[in-house]
């Protein structure tokens, strides 16, 4: 069933083929590894999916570094549009400019500012391309890129060029499944799930960020950690960054973790690191005793 | 020789295009999957699943495939097919010889033919032709009972229910009309929108600076004006459990589209049991509410009210007091007053039916409640006509 025994050549057959294995800074799982390496073979967008802080944005950065190629962040926002990312003409400039007789205004080509995938298409490097959260713009905006991200070239009406792209840069995309992204888009993607490390992966995490850090805490703090993730009803669980963020304040205070195991929220020191929602630290403090909804904040909650 | 495997993916669920096989088939080419089982595991799975949902069912299959791993009970094979198809309760009765035939059928051409049936049988329904009674010549002896989900069984009985689950099952896959899906409803519900100027002056009117750039004789004017927001808040009412509970896939998907669409200046949901009566529910775990009273008065006419619900109930539900169906709770207002009310708050307001329009007639109560809210079908066309009357 599987194909015959062949040691693969993959540096002979694609000399520009680079091996992605993580960095010193970053644990990545062998699925992970293998997505990578797959969207930077085949030249696709790699979707990353995953709960908050499990590292879908660092990734990038770090496949950045590990390959030393540059990165490029498109920072997605509600109002991007996929236009924003190629370039913007930049009217007002050259108003200015007229106006104040300053630079030469006949050249249009100074007033086009290329955007994030304009920018790395243009770079005479391949780089590695973040379009981070791209689920938090308009429901349409993956649809509107499939054209440049497929062919990889654009064109600016007002200089009537078409920018292409000398190398394809590895596009990573990153979604917190807000809304579910078009078929189309999803058909010529690499998709990856990240999923919540378990313990050991965690311990692999920590060590790469407080190297040697002595058993008893580490033991101590998982175990509050996890206990917390089991807590049912939390709107935001405490994530991989979160711990993190603990552990350092932990360090940094000297602070110790009660002997045996929290018995009530309040002996956990510095919850404020990983329980950030008012409404998760009543949950916390109070699982019995549900207070009433009230009318003005009713009707968020459902389906959960 | 993978072939089996993106059958059985199909089988399972996942929806794999031939685009992604080739691709995979490209990657192997190239050897990504570096001669090792496990990385052709994780190859496969990145290139051929999209989604985190169909992980489980992509295990299942790659079992099945290389590790001879038995597939799930639930999944549909021919023999399990034919077993339906022979039973008496079946919806759909077939001729012994029929049935003959169809056994030396393959899978996947057993499948097809069903399918043809159906649709035919489809088609024929809206052309308001009545299959009750056709018994003979038809092999869909009795009425309404579509197999594919909407049937207005007349005398349920479990057999006849666990028929009817296998089936809807098994051709959910197979359907070529129209499935909502949260993506098409958040494209329909876009549509959605009042865009009135709002907020600070941000954006530079591009237009209105040359104009008056140019008719100040080139100095520089710059003109900036509001951003556009969308005004509309919505508030949904969701009839769940129950009768509704073939439909609660729909109600999930609307919400969530609602939900993540980030879209509405507002938007809020609740849910009721059969009928609105006293309490509106906010956590369907927990059964918190609040009174229906309340809601009125915190959000008459800046709303949009959207209910969906079967509106299918005995008359008495709606008619009398003390109706409702819920335990512990009175009510001495009827289900239709607690309607009426909120149809006089809510001037903009739609009613999604997940029965399908031609079964409308056939409940009274259908036609009481759409007397006080505009009654749309819950298909991509109904919602279209929904949205469009509440512009």
């Amino acid at each position: 069933m599987i194909p015959p025994e062949k040691e693969p050549s993959l540096t002979e057959e694609a000399p520009t083929f680079r091996r992605f294995t993580g960095t010193d800074g970053y644990v990545a799982s062998r699925a992970l590894q293998d997505a990578v390496n797959v969207a930077l073979s085949l030249e696709r967008p790699l979707l990353l999916k995953g709960e908050p802080g499990t590292g879908k944005t660092l990734l990038a950065h770090h496949v950045a570094r590990g390959l030393g190629m540059d990165l490029i962040v498109w920072n997605v926002k509600s109002t991007t549009k996929a236009r924003d990312g190629l370039y913007v003409y930049d009217t007002v400039q050259r108003l200015n400019d007229a106006r104040f007789g300053e630079g030469d205004v006949r050249d249009i080509r100074r007033y086009i500012r290329y955007g994030p995938l304009g920018r790395a298409f243009a770079s005479p490097e391949r780089v590695v391309l973040l379009i981070d959260e791209v689920d938090k713009a308009d429901i349409e905006f993956p649809n509107d890129l499939l054209q440049e991200l497929d062919v990889m070239s654009f064109h600016v009406l007002e200089t009537d060029e078409v920018v292409s792209a000398r190398h394809r840069p590895m596009v990573v995309v990153t979604s917190n499944a807000e809304k579910e992204l078009p078929d189309a888009f999803l058909r010529r993607c690499v998709f990856h799930y990240i999923d919540f490390p378990d313990e050991d992966q965690m311990r692999a995490i920590v060590d790469v960020h407080f190297p040697g850090l002595a058993g008893k805490l580490l033991d101590d703090a998982l175990q509050v950690f996890y206990g917390l993730r089991d807590v049912p009803g939390l709107r935001k669980k405490p994530s991989t960054s979160e711990l993190l963020d603990w552990i350092r304040v932990l360090l940094a205070s000297g602070a110790r973790l009660p002997e045996g195991g929290p018995a009530a929220p309040g002996d956990v020191p510095f919850l404020g690191t990983l329980v950030k929602m008012e409404e998760d630290l009543q949950t916390l403090t109070a699982r019995a005793a549900r207070p009433a909804a009230d009318v003005r904040t009713a009707g968020r909650r459902f389906f959960r | 020789m993978f072939q089996p495997f993106f059958y059985t993916l199909k089988a399972l669920g996942v929806p794999v295009s031939p685009t992604e096989w080739l691709t995979l088939m490209e990657a192997l080419s190239r050897g990504l999957h570096n001669a090792s089982f496990q990385d052709f595991y994780f190859l496969a799975r990145s290139l051929l699943v999209k989604d985190v949902a169909h992980y489980d069912a992509y295990d299942q299959a790659f079992a099945h495939c290389f590790r001879g791993a038995d597939l799930p009970d639930d999944l549909a094979t021919k023999d399990q097919i034919l077993d339906w198809l022979r039973d008496p309760l079946s919806p759909l009765r077939l001729p012994p010889e029929e049935l003959a035939r169809m056994e030396r059928l393959g899978l996947e051409d057993l499948l097809r033919e069903l399918e043809d049936r159906l649709r035919t049988q489809k088609e024929a329904h809206h052309g308001g032709h009545h299959w009750i009674g056709t018994g003979g010549t038809s092999p869909f002896g009795r009425g309404g009972s579509h197999p594919t989900g909407i049937s207005f069984a007349r005398d349920g009985g479990g057999g006849g229910g666990a028929v009817l689950q296998a089936f809807e099952r098994r051709y959910r896959n197979l359907r070529h009309d129209v499935t909502l899906d949260v993506r098409q409803i958040g494209v329909a519900l876009k549509r959605l929108r009042d865009l009135r100027q709002d907020g600070s002056e941000e954006v530079l009117d591009l237009d209105a600076t040359i104009d008056k750039t140019c008719r100040a004789g080139g100095e520089i004017e710059l003109v900036f004006s509001r951003e556009r927001e969308n005004q509309v808040r919505l508030l949904l009412a969701m009839d769940t459990g129950g009768s509704m509970e073939p439909y609660r896939h729909l109600s999930e998907r609307l919400f969530s589209a609602a939900h993540g669409l980030n879209h509405f200046k507002d938007f809020r949901a609740f849910y009721f049991h059969n009928c609105i009566y006293t309490h509106l529910y906010t956590d369907l775990e927990t059964g918190d509410g609040v009174p229906t009273e309340e809601v009125i008065r915190e959000y008459v006419k800046r709303y949009r009210l959207v209910i969906v619900g079967d509106a299918s109930m005995a008359p008495y539900e709606l008619l009398i007091p003390n109706g409702t169906l819920e335990r512990y709770r009175t009510a001495r207002t009827k289900g239709i007053d607690w309607l009426r009310m909120l149809a006089e708050a809510f001037p903009k307001r739609a009613w999604l039916n997940p029965l399908s329009e031609s079964g409308w007639e056939y409940y009274d109560t259908v036609g009481t409640i759409r007397g006080l809210f505009p009654m749309f079908p819950f298909t991509l066309e109904g919602l279209d006509r929904a949205v469009r009357s509440l512009l």
